[in-house]
């Protein structure tokens, strides 16, 4: 229960850039607009989790010793503080997910394409954005960086990496049509399977989320004796 | 009751240990615990809160120890430093809410009546606060729920002299009740003479110092003399012996009064001059 209102509070810690989630919304919803094709209908997913990966980093900018001393004042475990924040940014990323695939299928809606597929691109999307953001709260756990400067690169790295890679996969994808078979093939052979392959990576990305939770849990509890 | 016991407190840092803290407050009274930037005044209170792993030792705040219910126990306290703790983008109603939140023992409408007492600003972002407007809302904070140990972290320090005497009149009102204690850190030693009962004196992490501050003023004299008048048994025995062209001054326990010169001076002192003369004399 206390997860939930740490959660609750990382929420309020992100309030002040609720402006520029909103700018980065009507972007996302604009380009995708030109962007979406009716083979790559995930681009708007990717582009909203790229946002999220960045953007839920940001309650560790908040957590500096000052304002960390008040979460750690509160009466709760140090465990239930970092389940709230994994919670935070799983949330978080749920929410990108969703606002990502409203726009997808209002584009599909709108150009008369079939959604097959989307439903894929979805999930892997979503499934490799836990699996970043799981990686950088981690990393920032692991390191305790303080520092402001430090944490907002470290906090642009991931969502970046995640970007390219996914753009880079993109780009490999269309660029001929070999290759544009190839990746038919795969989607079609994975699309037969659809329901496992997308169970299984949730689940990989989930115990990967989990692991890393229990571990820096494990850490922070240490530290307070 | 005791409102804290520390018993064999250490913590060992690289090129710093605090080592061995032992003392106790009993419920209803003011302790300060004093020393230099870096003595260890701030380790020792993260210990207490548990923000901090101690290496040996023992804590317990109202006969409760960390480990035996760690939510209760951060509970019964109420943490107040020099810098705000809340994050600077929240308002005055987000921590309200916080509070309601994590506090099972959290009162709204007191909070609020210290809100409109202090007129704090609502929907102003802490981080334009005022010093003093930051320093009232941590205590709108933990006087709206019932805590068991106060700790002041160099709280007054920077504070204009109007809030800091608001605050000293503050903590009198809190240990009234004779149920709730005060630990309060600082080097600025003229808060203490008006409102501790208990002094505690660390010096590079090592307890010099701890008793009533009663006892502590009984304890020691202010010797001042010429210079003629100071002989080999005094040179030894004054605490941060202060010489000048014409004469001496320094700190003497009182049971070594004895050998005084007649001529000498004997003053009852301050318990800044009892500090400082430590100090002066621990380094030499």
């Amino acid at each position: 229960m206390n997860a939930v209102k740490f959660m609750k509070m990382d929420f309020l810690k992100i309030k002040s850039q609720i402006k520029l989630m909103i700018v980065i919304i009507a972007f996302v919803m604009v380009f995708s607009f030109k962007m979406l094709t009716k083979d790559m209908l995930g681009w708007s997913v990717m582009y909203m989790i790229f946002m999220g990966i960045i953007l839920a980093s940001l309650p560790f900018s908040v957590d500096t010793t000052t304002s960390g001393g008040f979460v750690t004042l509160l009466p709760a475990k140090a465990r239930s503080r970092v389940y709230g924040r994994f919670l935070y940014g799983l949330v978080f990323l749920v929410v990108c997910t969703l606002i990502g695939s409203a726009i997808s299928v209002s584009y599909a809606i709108k150009e008369n394409v079939d959604l097959k597929g989307l439903l894929l691109q979805i999930i892997v999307f979503f499934g490799a954005g836990v699996i970043v953001n799981s990686l950088q709260f981690f990393v920032s756990y692991l390191f305790e960086i303080k520092n402001a400067q430090v944490l907002s690169i470290m906090r642009i790295i991931p969502g970046f990496l995640f970007f390219f890679c996914g753009s880079v996969l993109m780009d490999k994808i269309s660029e001929n049509q070999e290759s544009m078979n190839a990746f038919s093939q795969t989607v079609s052979k994975i699309i037969e399977y659809k329901e496992a392959v997308a169970i299984g990576f949730f689940v990989i990305s989930m115990l990967i989320m989990v692991v890393c939770m229990m571990i820096c849990a494990k850490r922070e509890e240490r530290k307070e004796g | 009751m005791n409102a804290l016991e520390v018993n064999g407190l250490t913590k060992r840092y690289k090129g710093f240990t605090l080592e061995n803290i032992n003392f106790t407050i009993p419920a209803g009274y003011i302790m300060g615990y004093v020393g230099r930037n870096g003595a260890g005044k701030t380790t020792t209170l993260g210990l207490i809160t548990h923000q901090i792993k101690s290496d040996s030792g023992s804590i317990k705040i109202n006969g409760m120890e960390y480990k035996e219910n760690p939510e209760r126990y951060k509970e019964m306290i109420g943490y107040i430093q020099d810098i705000c703790y809340y994050p600077g983008d929240f308002n005055l109603l987000d921590i309200k809410g916080i509070m309601k939140d994590f506090y099972q023992t959290f009162e709204e409408e007191k909070f609020m009546e210290y809100v409109n007492k202090w007129k704090l600003p609502e929907k102003k972002k802490i981080k334009d606060f005022s010093k003093g407007m930051q320093v009232r809302l941590m205590f709108a904070g933990i006087l709206a729920r019932d805590t068991k140990l106060l700790i002041l972290d160099e709280a007054t320090n920077g504070l204009d002299p109007v809030v800091k005497q608001e605050i000293l009149e503050i903590l009198q009102e809190y240990i009234q009740d004779g149920d709730r204690s005060v630990i309060f850190s600082t080097h600025i030693l003229n808060d203490l003479e008006q409102i501790a009962d208990y002094i505690f004196f660390l010096h590079e992490g090592k307890q010099v110092m701890y008793d009533t501050k009663d006892e502590i003023l009984e304890k020691y004299i202010l010797v001042k003399g010429g210079l003629e008048d100071l002989n080999e048994y005094m040179e030894k025995n004054l605490i941060g012996l202060k010489k000048t062209s014409v004469g001496f001054e320094g700190i003497l326990e009182s049971d070594k009064s004895i050998h005084l010169s007649k001529n000498c001076v004997v003053e009852k002192p301050a318990i800044d001059q009892i500090i400082v003369s430590y100090i002066k004399h621990k380094e030499g």
